[in-house]
């Protein structure tokens, strides 16, 4: 059994563009949600805020430096800027084995009204139909770099709502772990972010309601439904052989991870808590970590009033009285809810609290809710001392997926 | 570390002779020339358990439940000591699109879109599209508790899926694996892109497939196990579906399977449910 390190990580976000300043802004507290009508939808639009990736400034990706950035799929952009800086300590000649990434790309409405407007067979771009093609880009990012070609068998392309980048760090994990895989470059980028989207979550009614940068309000009573946002988020994983062998900085460690399935309801998590508790505890499990030696848990914590009380119930289920002494942050108070990025996008806020030994606030938390009774680390950031940081994500269909990091001198 | 446990392949009849098939969407004809469809309209393919969820599965969703259920009382004893020991690996794409929807709103303003996508969209339409709804409803039937994983490689989605099984079982994650994939002709783009990757030659199939896979002790290279392209492709589907027809079971053996799924099953899903996919499976 291999330790896996993590050696590189990079992030596109609400809250900027590259790790520095994701960090300062994560731990200041400020807030990426902000008001969208009149800009990305019209003023009578029924949402009214998403946490954006800032476009101003937003630079191309390297290998795309001659494109128009007008004529680059945004995924690309955000999965190929996270991955170039990702790749800042990946030298060339350094192989790669796998790509494991969660995208949501394919078939989408502008797609099918773009096609109304003009199809034509032989001329349609079939290729913007298929989930894989941001990966085969990333791969293509390697190859310049000179990081050898991924075979195809190696691009995995996940895509199972909420959970889906944890789950593409967890599948990696355990492969690198085990020997069959040297290094692999994990995460996963979401840039849905426009008016049908946000229409298909406002019409299910998991959209909050409020109005102000705010509206993301995770386990306060005021919550009523998650901020859409977008992003992506990159992450080098190898063997600590590996990664000592060339000489990489250790960003922290991955030491365990979990997937259960609910077999409850498709938009209901089950209200015993059963699946998410046990994926939780198959996580700690995996990691060879008593729940006493947990530092903090970086939930799900989506701003929707059934999630935040059942994610709430089912730590308590699983750490019983100790679920009171161990810090909860949410952020997606600050970034939004990302879907199929979140987890990779939480991965890095884990891994720098964990470096900065410090904890993010789950901010515009205003109101105590008698259902989520834990702390929260409420609106403003504290340190704190951590070794052993646990992500949650729970998704549609009653998916559960939890990943354990490790700060990296421990 | 696995055996095949059951399988089973739900594929139209192979001594029909393929058919275009028309889409009517665009100002000029677009079809797939060469193709083979069940006849069935969506809400015939399969009895579910519970019909409401038809409402969130699209058609490759319904298949692969008419693929996926008939195992239940297979893998029960499995579920029945340890539902989280049970895992699911689904290759599947995208469900498919509202094309009537997206042509009425091409030219919608801005300040009417929220009014007319409202009006025109099923909150439930999103489900139908989002590739995890399928094999989580599964899951849902079976009682499944282990991990759900969704690959969605339109040509390797199931080559994936295979070695994650492969490895869950070798780690001792799960005991047993649920591997299945689904391919329909329901959505245009996604169809004509599947048929355009392969030689014109070929017929475009729908079809979907399980495979129950257990702890054997000997490691399977899926990849050098795929069976070769014959005239038939089925999408993301092909590498299953064509691996649960192999080996010594013909198309019979795997219906007789099925049909014992049927008799047999006392396990909290109607048997209506393994009859209906079992029908399937005789074509």
């Amino acid at each position: 059994m291999h330790e896996v390190v993590v050696t590189g990580y990079g992030i596109v976000s609400a809250l900027g563009v590259g790790v520095p300043e994701f960090c300062r802004r994560m731990f200041a507290g400020d807030s990426g949600i902000s008001g969208i009508r009149g800009a990305l939808v019209a003023s009578n639009f029924p949402v009214a805020v998403a946490a954006l990736v800032p476009r101003t400034g937003l630079g191309q990706p390297r290998s795309l430096k001659n494109s128009d950035a007008g004529d680059t799929p945004t995924s690309w952009r955000f999965a190929g800027l996270a991955t170039e800086e990702a790749m800042a300590s990946l030298p060339s000649e350094v192989m790669v084995d796998a790509i494991v990434y969660a995208t949501s790309d394919g078939v989408n409405f502008d797609l099918l009204k773009d096609s109304f407007r003009n199809f034509v067979v032989d001329t349609f771009d079939w290729d913007s139909t298929r989930s894989e093609t941001c990966l085969e880009f990333i791969r293509s990012i390697l190859e310049q770099n000179g990081n050898g070609h991924v075979p195809d068998e190696s691009v995995i392309s996940i895509n199972n709502a909420c959970v889906s980048s944890n789950q593409a760090i967890g599948i990696a994990f355990h492969r690198i772990r085990s020997g069959q895989w040297t290094r692999a470059v994990v995460g996963g980028v979401d840039a849905r972010c426009n008016d049908h989207n946000l229409m298909n979550f406002h019409l299910l009614g998991a959209l909050s309601t409020a109005e102000g940068s705010d509206a993301s309000s995770p386990f306060s009573k005021n919550r009523s439904g998650f901020v859409r946002g977008e992003g992506a988020a990159t992450l080098i994983l190898e063997t600590r052989q590996a990664a000592e062998a060339r000489g990489a900085p250790v960003l922290g460690y991955v030491v365990g991870y979990s997937a259960t399935s609910d077999a409850y309801r498709l938009t209901q998590g089950r209200t015993d808590v059963m699946g998410a508790a046990k994926a939780i505890s198959l996580a700690l499990e995996d990691a060879g970590c008593a729940p006493e030696q947990l530092s903090a848990i970086s939930a799900h914590g989506t701003s929707t009033l059934i999630n935040d009380s059942l994610e709430t119930a089912a730590i308590k289920k699983m750490f019983g009285l100790r679920a009171y002494e161990i810090p909860v942050v949410s952020l997606k108070s600050q970034l939004g809810h990302s879907t199929v990025a979140a987890g990779a996008m939480e991965a890095v806020a884990s891994l720098l609290m964990l470096r900065e030994q410090k904890l993010a606030p789950t901010i515009n938390y205003t109101h105590p809710d008698p259902d989520c009774d834990l702390d929260y680390v409420p609106n403003v950031s504290r340190p704190a001392f951590l070794n052993l940081v646990l992500s949650n994500n729970f998704g549609f269909g009653g998916q559960n997926s939890c990943v354990v990091f490790k700060r990296a001198d421990a | 570390m696995s055996r095949i446990f059951w399988k089973l392949s739900v594929c139209p009849p192979l001594n029909e002779l393929p058919a275009s098939y028309r889409y009517d969407l665009y100002d000029s004809n677009i079809c797939v020339p060469r193709a083979a469809v069940f006849p069935e309209k969506n809400e015939r393919l399969v009895e579910l358990p519970d019909p409401r969820a038809a409402r969130s599965l699209g058609r490759a969703g319904l298949l692969l439940m008419a693929a996926g259920l008939p195992s239940q009382n297979v893998i029960a004893p499995f579920v029945q000591e340890d539902p989280f020991s049970v895992g699911i690996y689904c290759a599947i794409e995208h469900g498919p699109n509202d094309f009537e929807s997206a042509r009425q709103m091409i030219h919608t303003p801005p300040e009417e879109f929220a009014v007319t996508y409202k009006s025109l969209r099923s909150p439930k339409q999103y489900l139908k599209q989002l590739p995890n709804v399928p094999p989580s409803q599964l899951a849902i039937f079976l009682g499944v508790m282990g991990p759900v994983n969704v690959y969605q490689h339109s040509r390797f989605g199931c080559l994936h899926a295979l070695d994650q099984a492969e490895f869950d079982l070798n780690a001792g994650t799960v005991r047993a694996a649920l591997v299945c994939s689904a391919f329909s002709l329901e959505d245009p783009l996604l169809s004509l892109r599947a048929w355009r990757s392969v030689p014109n030659s070929m017929v475009l199939c729908e079809g979907a497939a399980m495979m129950v896979l257990t702890p054997d002790g000997k490691y399977i290279n899926w990849r050098a196990q795929l069976p070769p392209y014959t005239d038939r492709f089925h999408g993301i589907a092909q590498d299953l579906v064509m691996l649960a027809r192999s080996d010594n079971d013909n198309n019979d053996r795997q219906s007789e399977l099925a049909m014992q799924t049927s008799e047999n099953n006392s396990y909290a899903c109607e048997p209506a449910v393994a009859a209906s996919a079992s029908k399937l499976a005789y074509r």
